[in-house]
């Protein structure tokens, strides 16, 4: 398991061209969000964090076609449904190592942002606890929709339709927990986490045995 | 006699199916006439919302049936998944675009009683705002099914989404009146509250025996159109 | 030794073949012919687990599947894609004897998005070397192999038959090999 997520995670760290494109784009739909709302500080202060999270989850669905579809292109997949590891323990190694990477792109991000958007400093360790519990839920959820799509060739806007009524929850509760009392809303995210964490891989392992040609 | 494997027969399912969709069309007509009389002639105007209230007999019974489908096609889709039946493929198949454009009409008439009533085509009320996400749900269902070149592994890749689907429908429905609860400042009416007078309860439960006979007569009508279909592919591919 | 009994495989609702029965000794090696679209690749991936079988039975033997793509990543170096290799197939990598058995060991600290597509067909080859498995499914094992890679690839089958394992090949290659069994594949 530790070998797989070392593999995992330095194949995300020798990619580092693609994420600093996901990452420009992350910033680039921040800078985005003043010319269509208006350039008001204390307008911009109020929606700051969700539209920072809007943005983080738009950088999410881009960065799914990552997570499956390279390995069906060049035959990892093949490798890896074969392979005597528990295809679920390998799904698990690649979605953390996924997640990680998305996190440490919002985080680098995130003061630039925060200066861009006139947030408060005090929503900022709110809005670090909501990636924390928060990213790996999108990933999950990514998982699945990316496994149930693999098999079809041009996936992306299929990815969004199928993702997005299952973004809202986790949406929801994020942008709550920055903007009123963080408890509750973070529990319900811990909640949905837990709840994801388990299942998940064996939704995704199960989905791509059941699809492949 | 296990049922499943029986009416996955096409000939016994042609023998429900004869049965049964005379049954339907009747209940559809004779609930749609009586249901209508009552909720248009023979039940009292709301205190507050006047006529207009009239268009909870087909916005609530709409709202029914499109998720009574989805919960139908979940149940369904687990069993086609243990099973390995394609009865229950045909079925959801079948039933998809039926759900959604019954969720369609409940979001359309929606809107057209959130104009009277609270000024405003669409108000991100929580009940309103979750049946747009079964809406999406529908669509997502449909197109991921017919996406798939092999049909085995479209059916099963869908059946999977309806399951995880399912599972979270709970889940949406809560964050979205949790948030709503937030937002929405209280003065705002409710769409059926609690307590309905039973002058108004007989139409809307006639109203939703008519729909619901109506969608099981589309849903066999469909799956046996899908069935034919597929059996025309198979002839024609000389098999 | 394998044995494979009334075999069916459906694509797509259509029958790829129908009723495919062989047996396979130890020792030997078999070759797959057929035209194009006359199922070899799927009769490989099906023997591989990879696609599951409309009928019939396979008996269980463990294998190693080498598929027309490599299941290389351009951003990591030999050395650690024949790790990762190692990792998948739950072993301890020996990578000094792996990458000898295709001639990678001066490639080691290359990254695989330097090597040409016959290097590259090589470090895919080298699972096989990794995978101590008694059957080998090849299919079109030799695209984009050199002479050299070529005779690396007949030693390697030639010395893993020897040793009682069992080789089957999709492949119009003739191969300088004694002992060939012959399958092809026709339209069903």
């Amino acid at each position: 398991m530790l070998a797989l997520l070392r593999h995992e995670i330095r194949l995300q760290a020798r990619q580092k061209t693609e994420w600093a494109a996901l990452l420009l784009f992350f910033v680039l739909v921040v800078i985005l969000m003043p010319f269509a709302l208006g350039p008001e500080p204390e307008m911009l202060r109020r929606l700051a964090p969700g539209l920072v999270w809007v943005a983080a989850l738009l950088m999410g669905l881009l960065s799914l076609d990552r997570l499956f579809v390279q390995d069906a292109r060049d035959g990892t997949l093949d490798e890896m449904l074969i392979s005597p590891v528990p295809l679920a323990a390998i799904i698990f190694a690649k979605l953390a190592a996924h997640s990680v990477a998305i996190f440490v792109v919002l985080v680098v991000m995130l003061l630039p942002a925060a200066l861009l958007l006139n947030m408060d400093v005090e929503v900022l360790p709110k809005l670090l606890a909501t990636f924390v519990l928060g990213i790996p839920s999108l990933v999950l959820l990514g998982g699945i929709a990316g496994a149930l799509t693999v098999a079809l060739h041009r996936n992306a806007a299929l990815l969004t339709l199928l993702l997005v009524p299952f973004y809202i929850p986790i949406l929801i509760f994020a942008v709550s927990a920055c903007t009123g009392d963080a408890a509750q809303p973070l529990l319900f995210l811990g909640s949905i986490l837990a709840l994801l964490l388990p299942t998940a891989p064996l939704i995704i392992a199960a989905s791509l045995r059941h699809t492949q040609e | 006699m296990n049922p499943i494997t029986y009416f996955a027969n096409p000939t016994h399912f042609n023998r429900l199916a004869g049965w049964l969709m005379p049954v339907f069309a009747t209940g559809a007509v004779i609930a749609f006439a009586a249901g209508f009389y009552y909720a248009l002639f023979n039940s009292p105007p709301d205190y507050q919302q006047g006529e207009t209230v009239r268009i909870m007999y087909v916005h609530v019974p709409a709202a029914w049936v499109g998720m009574g489908l989805y919960m139908a096609m979940a149940a369904a889709a687990a069993v086609g998944l243990v099973a390995r039946h394609t009865l229950a493929d045909i079925f959801c198949v079948a039933a998809a675009p039926v759900g959604a454009v019954f969720v369609a009409l409940c979001l359309a008439t929606g809107s057209l009683w959130g104009k009277p009533t609270w000024g405003t085509w669409w108000a991100w009320d929580g009940r309103m705002t979750s049946v747009l996400v079964l809406f999406l749900l529908y669509c997502g269902y449909i197109i991921l099914r017919h996406s798939f070149d092999d049909d085995e592994r479209g059916a099963k890749a869908s059946a999977i989404l309806l399951l995880v689907g399912i599972v979270n429908i709970p889940i949406i429905k809560f964050s979205v009146e949790w948030w709503n609860t937030l937002h929405q400042p209280a003065s705002l009416l409710r769409m059926g509250g609690s307590a309905i007078a039973p002058d108004m309860l007989r139409p809307l439960l006639i109203m939703g025996a008519g729909f619901m006979f109506y969608a099981g007569y589309l849903v066999m009508l469909r799956m046996k159109t899908v069935m034919l279909s597929r059996k025309i592919l198979r002839l024609s591919e000389g098999e | 030794m394998l044995s494979v009994e009334n075999l069916s495989c459906r694509r797509n609702g259509r029958f790829i073949f129908r009723n495919l029965g062989f047996t396979l000794a130890a020792g030997c090696f078999l070759q797959i012919t057929g035209d194009n679209g006359s199922g070899k690749s799927t009769l490989l991936r099906t023997l591989a687990g990879l696609l599951p079988p409309a009928f019939g039975t396979i008996s269980e033997t463990k294998s190693c599947y080498i598929g027309h793509l490599d299941a290389v990543k351009p951003a990591l170096t030999t050395r650690e894609m024949l790790d990762y290799f190692a990792v998948l197939q739950g072993v301890v990598p020996d990578v000094t004897r792996a990458s000898a058995a295709f001639g990678l060991t001066p490639l080691l600290d290359r990254p695989v998005r330097t090597l040409s597509a016959g290097q590259k067909r090589r470090l895919s080859l080298t699972r096989l070397a990794i995978n101590n498995a008694p059957l080998w499914l090849l299919d079109e094992p030799t695209t984009a192999l050199d002479a050299a890679g070529r005779d690396l690839l007949f030693a390697a089958i030639v010395h893993h038959c020897a040793t009682g394992g069992m080789v089957i090949a999709a492949t119009h290659e003739t191969w300088p090999l004694v002992d060939i069994q012959h399958l092809k594949m026709g339209a069903v």
